[in-house]
């Protein structure tokens, strides 16, 4: 059970500087007043006031009674209240539309139903189960001097079919005009679909890409595949870029730019060496020389092809002897 | 803004060292200050730790310059020097040119400076190795790469190419918009 604070009922008459405006039919009140001293308890005061003046316009209303509830029909709302939703834009009318406005022709409307010859029952006029329906037709009566040979119940079905698409063809021309675009005409043909751009029209770029996915495509993602000589590394890895943080320990960073200076140092001091034993002859310049004036080791495909000139400059001098015989014997 | 990686900072003291050689660690490492290379919208800014932990609180679009912009990189990442990087090559340049007064403007004006411009020249400096360019009287007004040693330059005829030019002072005025 509640306990409700024992207060004193509150007066039912509320009196109003200005006079609110109440709109019974929305069940809505709308406060006037300016708003003085303190403002929350006030507004708790004057939304309590409120209230009880917009029940106290309701109790003014005409009252039913059925069995213990009392009733009241609330009169229509006054208040027009903002809508919504946005007002819908006007479309743009079909063509038939406009055709129809120019000519002044109606829309005449069916009547829903049809009675049924056949059945002799009111049917619907079109849809499941339609009256006077063509395609349930058991037989057809050719035309005088048609085709005998036609199948009639086919062409029939085919014109159904021709007249739906034109209506669908229609249709989308219709909302391509609302929509101010134009149609396109299907697909193209010269570039077949589904297998991605001309590899002829491919930009530089694109090849890379595709040569970089390809080089992943194994079952390994490309970890065991060998790079051909040459080859380039993939232009993305997969592999997103660290920095160093920007604010780490000065010395830290000190520490890294001298060792890479430390680096560089070092390699530029081999290649200084490098070059200063060479130009002073020193080992390796030696060794280089000899290898230029002793001839080098006989390689096995070299021993290959001498055999095969001598073959062949043999089977010449068979092939020469042979001809000269025949010339000599047509000389005589 | 960032620290550069390995390999930029490879390819930044590699330039720095064709003209400076080992003084690139009097760069690094300072008594004054902590000093570091940073990587802003991919130019090289030469600041104090101090300065450049103020500019980090800047965003990165606002911030258009803190410290000595050094160079830049291009697209194809490599590394370029930028007049402004002049004074820190100035004091360590191991070679130097100076030019006669009247070679001066040419040179300013931003052509490769002649052998009938040299006055003097750093003795034993080899080819293509980077030379810092002097008035006569000892202001520094750009820099270049050694077209020839100073031997070849000895034997060529006047009008050969000793310098090639790289950066000037007179780039304040020219491309002051993109420096």
């Amino acid at each position: 059970m509640v306990v409700l604070h024992d207060t004193e009922p509150k007066s039912t008459t509320v009196e109003k500087v200005v006079e609110p405006i109440i709109d019974v039919g929305n069940l809505l009140i709308v406060d006037r007043d300016s708003i003085e001293g303190d403002v929350t308890e006030n507004l708790l005061s004057r939304a309590r006031n409120n209230t009880q003046l917009l029940f106290n316009s309701i109790w003014q209303l005409e009252q039913k009674r059925v069995e213990d509830a009392i009733l009241v029909d609330l009169p229509a709302p006054t208040y027009r209240l903002p809508r919504e939703k946005k007002i819908p834009e006007k479309k743009e009318p079909t063509k038939w539309e406009k055709y129809a406005a120019e000519k002044g022709i109606k829309k005449r409307t069916k009547a829903k139903k049809v009675f049924d010859e056949q059945s002799k029952e009111w049917k619907p006029t079109y849809g499941y189960r339609r009256g006077n329906d063509d395609t349930k037709d058991w037989v057809i009566e050719i035309p005088d001097n048609a085709d005998p040979n036609k199948d009639y119940f086919e062409e029939r079905v085919e014109k159904k079919k021709e007249r739906v698409a034109k209506n669908e063809t229609a249709r989308l021309k219709n909302l391509a005009r609302q929509l101010k675009t134009t149609i396109k005409k299907g697909p193209s043909t010269d570039a077949s679909i589904g297998v991605g751009v001309n590899p002829r029209e491919k930009t530089k770029q694109q090849v890379r890409f595709a040569v970089d996915r390809a080089k992943v495509s194994t079952a390994s993602v490309g970890k065991f595949q060998e790079g051909l000589k040459g080859e380039k590394v993939n232009v993305k890895s997969g592999k997103k870029r660290k920095f160093e943080s920007n604010e780490g320990p000065a010395s830290n960073e000190k520490q890294r730019s001298l060792e890479v200076l430390q680096k560089l140092k070092n390699k530029k001091a081999k290649i200084v060496e490098e070059k200063a034993s060479i130009a002073a002859g020193g080992d390796d310049g030696e060794k280089r020389e000899k290898k230029k004036s002793g001839k080098p080791a006989r390689q096995k495909s070299e021993v290959h092809r001498q055999k095969w000139f001598k073959n062949k400059v043999a089977d010449k001098k068979k092939r020469n002897h042979g001809t000269v015989k025949k010339g000599g014997k047509a000389k005589r | 803004m960032r620290p550069l990686t390995d390999e930029e900072t490879e390819k930044v003291f590699t330039k720095l060292a064709s003209f400076i050689g080992d003084n690139v660690s009097m760069l690094i490492d300072r008594s004054d200050a902590d000093y570091c290379f940073r990587n802003h919208k991919e130019r090289v800014y030469y600041a104090s730790e101090n300065l450049m932990r103020q500019a980090a609180c800047i965003a990165r679009e606002p911030l258009l310059s803190f410290g000595t912009c050094i160079g830049k990189f291009t697209k194809t990442k490599k590394f370029h020097l930028h007049i402004t990087a002049l004074d820190y090559l100035a004091p360590y340049a191991k070679y130097r040119v100076w030019l006669k007064p009247n070679a001066e403007q040419q040179f300013l004006y931003g052509n490769n400076v002649l052998k009938s411009g040299v006055a003097r020249m750093t003795e034993g400096t080899p080819t293509h190795s980077g030379i810092v360019v002097l008035s006569m009287s000892d202001v520094p007004i750009g820099f270049g790469v050694a077209a020839k040693g100073t031997m070849d330059s000895k034997r060529a005829d006047p009008t050969a190419i000793i310098v090639l030019h790289q950066c000037d002072l007179g780039e304040y005025l020219r491309n002051e918009s993109t420096l």
